[in-house]
Order: structure tokens, then C-alpha cells, then sequence
């Protein structure tokens, strides 16, 4: 095996210009490179550009409203008039799932950016002041942790008062996993903090005078982000598979808000007469899920120094 | 050892107290009337109000009533549901058949996990290798919703290999069998891609390389060498999971109309039964601490590297 990457990288030598005596790469030039080359980078990509612009701007995909109810057509089967079919309702299902990701892709976002920033800051608080500071972050995120996730998201929920407001049922939902989610974030980033403190130039800013504000932002942060960015790209494909789970339980997203989870959480009654139903939502949720996993398994070959 | 384990268990004292104190002020100190749904239809009577009041000390504020809660607790009182069934009772009908379900998807998950693991990080890059890699994505990405709905549908109903509901309280192995593929099967999924990139770290270890140039066959320096080092991630996850699974397994349960105890938990907490809700909820915060305990224990007989003395 390393006779054969040997010469993969001597014949692959003479292509590059400068090759390993040019200029010093950073890590995420390199890492760039890594990903360029590899298919699977760009079918995630692309399919998470589709389901932005979805999100962002559902009436460029289908001028039909996914909530126009045609009730003497319910339940037809995929035809030329409605791509997917009709559901229960009369609604058109191809139009519910374009308008669908919208509720889908704002909670995995929300919830991720929420979790990361929330989860990085304790982790890099915990990790970089040690002592007493890091036995209490850690035994509060534990406090979260030990919590089931999605028992914990559903307590949440019904605790929060009720509302109709869209974005409020949206920061709903994200809140809950938010709550129960950035422990684990916490956790990685407080590891890959205490890993690079001991560094050589860690001490070296400190020992020049560097204040601690100066030291996490130039130095700890940008060295110990790798191994989150990878775990938040992962992350936002299962936050959106649990908005999905908490909505088809009936708790999360509830049936005027337009939604994946919804529609398959309706779907899953006449599973056995109208499978069209429960197809094509699912489809769009595992294809949303599948592009965001798939781009967090990349960056994290492309970021891992030992694949190299 | 002994130090250690004393030492870890104290640890988890304030984490017990903490999350039951988290879901005590969740469910109890919910804005609305204490006791609204409790009597069906009809508005609950004066005296019944005072009592449940009276009960729960709800008259007084949250800390004293959390204070009470907990004293009771270390009685090894849980309180009762609002059918006045001890909450005990409840879980003890109901752990078994979660406990059972849970263990059989970790079962799964670790045999099939680990075999797919090995088969192809030992083979990197092969059809196998690609092969599973592809599965292991597509399985992670579709919602267990429509996994379990789907393997009902099909394994249950239409070829009828499997049952497809479970009927009694206390189901067999056979009943449950299709349930904890299901709820294994994303595990499955981690598990075997765990496996597989710690394995192909290790077989690239300067202490594989050793093994193997002092003469050992590739089977033992894999299997005695790589395997056992490459097992500690994969048995920490198993350990995270078997309590994920215990809490998590609410979906399944209903697709599969199972009487475990996330059902419990999820109906429990519909109709605002507190005191069921924070009883399980305790439970299961406590099993996952003990299970954690268990796998920092088997550390040390996977690495001896790792000792808690």
C-alpha cells in the first residue's frame, strides 16, 4: 500500500507547480485542494445550493401554493398535472416539498450555528482556564448531556407557551435542541482546546505578553476549529432529521406550517393505499440529511492530516 | 479501583441533582392550571384541586418543592402517576421491555457494527469497502420514522416474516426482533464506520508493523493487536448509545405499539403527568451515568495503557 502511494506522489510530482518546496499552504488551502478533487464534495454541494434556493425562494421551483387545497383530487397518484401527486388534503405534494425545506433547513441552521456557538465558547472557556472554572462548565454540560435528547426536546416544547407566529414554531424547535444540544459541542471543542494550549506558540504568545482575549482569538480558536466545523456540517443533517422526528410526533412543527416531518407524519396512515404520499417528502428529508453528512465526511478527510 | 468508582459515583450526584432539577422546574412550574385535563372533561372539583395541591406542595415555592421531591427521592420514593399508580410500579412493568429492546439493537449493532467495520477497513478501498460506505450514508440519512414504518410495512405486513405489532406486555425475543433491527440499524451505521477508520489508523501503527515483522501472522497482529485498540472508541459509543436507546426509543415503540418506557415518557408528558414524567426521566439520566461508569471501567481491560488506580 505505501509502495503504490509512493509512486502515486513521485508521477504525481512534476504536475504540481512548486510542490512540497513552494510556498507554505495553510491548512484550509490544502484542504480545499483535497475536496476539489473528490465527487462526492460536489454532489453534496450541489444539492445544498437546490435546497437554500428552495428555502430562500420556493416560487422559483413551482407556481402552485402548498396550501391550495383541490379536494376532489385527493390522493391521485403522481401525474402530469401534479408531478408528485396530491395528498389527503387535495394540497399538491411537489409544491410541499419545495416550500417544506424552508422549515427544515432554518432549524438545521439555526440549530447548528446556536450550538456551535454556544457549545465553542463554554468548550474554549472550559479548556483554556482549567481549574475549578472547567470541573463546573463540564459537570453543566453533563447536567444537559445525560438528559435523552429527544424526551428532553419534547419537554421543552410543551413547556414553551403556544404559538401560530412561523419563525416562533421554528425558534421553538431550534431552542429545544439547542438546550439539549451544545454540551457535546462543548465537550469536542474543550478536548481539541486543551490539545493545542501546550503548543509551542501558545506559550510563546503568551511569554511576548499576548492578553488571554488575544492568545484564543489568534491563536486557540483557529487551531482547534477543524475537528467542530466537521462535527457541525454532520450535526445540521441530524438536526434536521430530529425536527422531522419531533414534528412527526406531533410536537414539533404543527400542520398549517408547511414541513417535511408534517407531511410525512400524515403520510404514514394510508402508507399502505397512497405510498406516494410518504415517498416523496421522505426523499427530500434523506436527501437533505444525506447532502449535509456527506460534506461533513469530506471536510473531515480533507481535514485530517493522516489521510495524507 | 475502589477510590475510583467511590469518586466517580459522588461525581454523579450534582449531575442527578441538576437534571432532575431541570425537568422538576419544566413540568411543575409550567404557567396554567395545575390540574387542568386531570378530571376528563369536566373542571376538576375544590377538593380535588386541594389535594393535588396539597400533594405536591405546589402552594409552596419551587426549591421547597423540589427539596421535598428529592428527600423523597432518596427514600426511593418515585411519587405516583396522576392515577395514583405508583411511578415504581410503572417502570418496573416498562424497563424490562425497553431494557430488552435496547439491548437487542446493541446486540445487533455491535455484531453486525463491528464485522462490517473490520471487513472493510482490513480491505481499504475494495468494492466492500465502497460498498458499505455508500449503505452506511443512505441508512444514517433516512429518518427512523420512515425506516420503521417502511420494515413494518413490507417485513411485517406484506411478507409477513416478522410480527407486526407486539401483543402482549411482556413481548418475546421473536416480537421484538424487528424493532431492534430498526432501532439499531442507524447505529449501525456509526458503529461500522467507527470501527472502520480507528482499524485502518491502527493497522498503519508502528506497533502492527512490529508484530508483524517479528513473525506474527497477519491474523493475530490484526486480531490481537489492531482489533483491541481499535475497539475503546467504538465501545464508548456503544455505551452512549445503549442509553440513547433506553430514552430514545419513543418512535419505534409507537410504530411497533411496544409498552416501553420512552411510550410512557412521551404520553406521560402529553397529558402533564409531573410527577411520571420526572420519576422516568431520573431513571434514565441515572442508567446512562451508571453505563458511562461501566465503559470508563472497560477501558482498562481493552488498553491496559488505561488504569484507574
Amino acid at each position: 500500500m505505501s509502495d503504490a502511494a509512493i509512486a502515486e506522489t513521485t508521477s504525481a510530482a512534476p504536475t504540481h507547480e512548486g510542490g512540497d518546496t513552494g510556498p507554505a499552504r495553510s491548512l484550509a488551502s490544502d484542504a480545499w485542494r483535497t475536496m476539489r478533487r473528490s465527487p462526492f464534495f460536489w454532489i453534496s454541494s450541489a444539492l445544498i445550493a437546490v435546497f437554500l434556493l428552495m428555502a430562500i425562494w420556493p416560487s422559483l421551483f413551482t407556481s402552485t401554493d402548498p396550501t391550495q387545497a383541490v379536494l376532489s383530487d385527493a390522493r391521485v397518484r403522481p401525474n402530469s398535472e401534479a408531478w408528485f401527486g396530491r395528498d389527503i388534503q387535495g394540497y399538491d405534494i411537489y409544491s410541499r416539498c419545495i416550500y417544506g425545506a424552508r422549515a427544515s433547513i432554518l432549524v438545521g441552521l439555526l440549530s447548528t450555528v446556536l450550538t456551535t456557538l454556544v457549545g465553542g465558547t463554554v468548550g474554549v472557556f472550559a479548556g483554556y482556564a482549567g481549574g475549578w472554572t472547567d470541573t463546573l462548565l463540564s459537570r453543566l454540560g453533563d447536567i444537559f448531556f445525560a438528559i435523552p435528547l429527544l424526551l428532553g426536546a419534547v419537554i421543552v416544547l410543551v413547556t414553551l407557551p403556544a404559538t401560530d407566529n412561523y419563525f416562533l414554531i421554528v425558534l421553538k424547535v431550534v431552542l429545544a435542541l439547542v438546550v439539549l444540544g451544545w454540551p457535546s459541542m462543548a465537550r469536542l471543542m474543550r478536548s481539541s482546546v486543551i490539545q493545542v494550549k501546550p503548543n509551542d506558540y501558545v506559550q510563546a504568545a503568551r511569554a511576548l505578553g499576548a492578553s488571554p482575549w488575544r492568545v484564543i482569538r489568534s491563536h486557540i480558536v483557529p487551531n482547534a476549529l477543524a475537528p467542530m466545523i466537521v462535527v457541525a456540517t454532520i450535526n445540521l443533517g441530524a438536526y434536521i432529521s430530529a425536527e422531522a422526528t419531533l414534528s412527526y410526533l406531533g410536537i414539533g412543527l404543527q400542520p398549517p406550517t408547511v414541513s417535511w416531518g408534517v407531511d410525512i407524519s400524515a403520510a404514514v396512515v394510508g402508507m399502505r393505499t397512497t405510498p406516494h404520499m410518504l415517498f416523496f417528502p421522505s426523499l427530500f428529508l434523506s436527501l437533505a440529511v444525506l447532502a449535509f453528512i456527506m460534506l461533513g465526511d469530506v471536510v473531515r478527510d480533507a481535514l485530517d492530516p493522516k489521510n495524507r | 479501583m475502589g477510590t475510583y468508582i467511590i469518586r466517580r459515583i459522588l461525581q454523579m450526584i450534582p449531575v442527578i441533582l441538576g437534571a432532575t432539577f431541570l425537568i422538576f422546574a419544566m413540568v411543575f412550574a409550567l404557567p396554567g392550571d395545575p390540574v387542568a385535563g386531570k378530571c376528563g372533561e369536566r373542571p376538576c372539583s375544590p377538593a380535588y384541586r386541594a389535594a393535588y395541591i396539597q400533594k405536591y406542595n405546589l402552594d409552596k415555592p419551587l426549591p421547597v418543592q423540589y427539596g421535598k421531591y428529592v428527600l423523597n427521592l432518596a427514600k426511593g420514593d418515585l411519587g405516583t402517576t396522576s392515577n395514583n399508580i405508583p411511578v415504581a410500579d410503572q417502570l418496573k412493568l416498562r424497563v424490562p421491555v425497553t431494557g430488552k429492546l435496547a439491548l437487542m439493537a446493541v446486540l445487533i449493532e455491535t455484531g453486525i457494527g463491528i464485522l462490517a467495520g473490520v471487513l472493510t477497513g482490513i480491505r481499504r478501498g475494495g468494492f466492500l469497502d465502497n460498498l458499505v460506505l455508500v449503505s452506511t450514508l443512505v441508512l444514517i440519512s433516512i429518518p427512523i420514522f420512515v425506516i420503521g414504518n417502511l420494515a413494518q410495512l413490507y417485513l411485517g405486513t406484506r411478507l409477513g416474516w416478522f410480527p407486526v405489532t407486539v401483543t402482549s406486555s411482556n413481548p418475546s425475543v421473536y416480537q421484538l426482533l424487528l424493532p431492534a433491527i430498526v432501532l439499531g440499524s442507524l447505529s449501525v451505521a456509526y458503529v461500522s464506520r467507527l470501527m472502520r477508520t480507528n482499524l485502518v489508523e491502527n493497522l498503519r501503527s508502528d506497533y502492527v508493523r512490529t508484530a508483524i515483522s517479528k513473525g506474527l501472522t497477519k491474523r493475530r497482529a490484526y486480531g490481537l493487536h489492531a482489533l483491541r485498540n481499535s475497539l475503546i472508541p467504538v465501545v464508548t459509543f456503544i455505551g452512549f448509545d445503549f442509553g440513547a436507546l433506553l430514552g430514545g426509543a419513543v418512535v419505534t415503540e409507537g410504530i411497533f405499539n411496544i409498552p416501553g418506557i420512552g411510550g410512557y415518557v412521551f404520553r406521560a408528558i402529553r397529558v402533564r403527568d409531573g410527577a411520571s414524567v420526572v420519576g422516568a426521566v431520573t431513571f434514565l439520566v441515572i442508567v446512562y451515568l451508571v453505563v458511562n461508569l461501566l465503559v470508563d471501567l472497560l477501558y482498562g481491560l481493552l488498553d491496559p495503557r488505561i488504569s484507574h488506580e
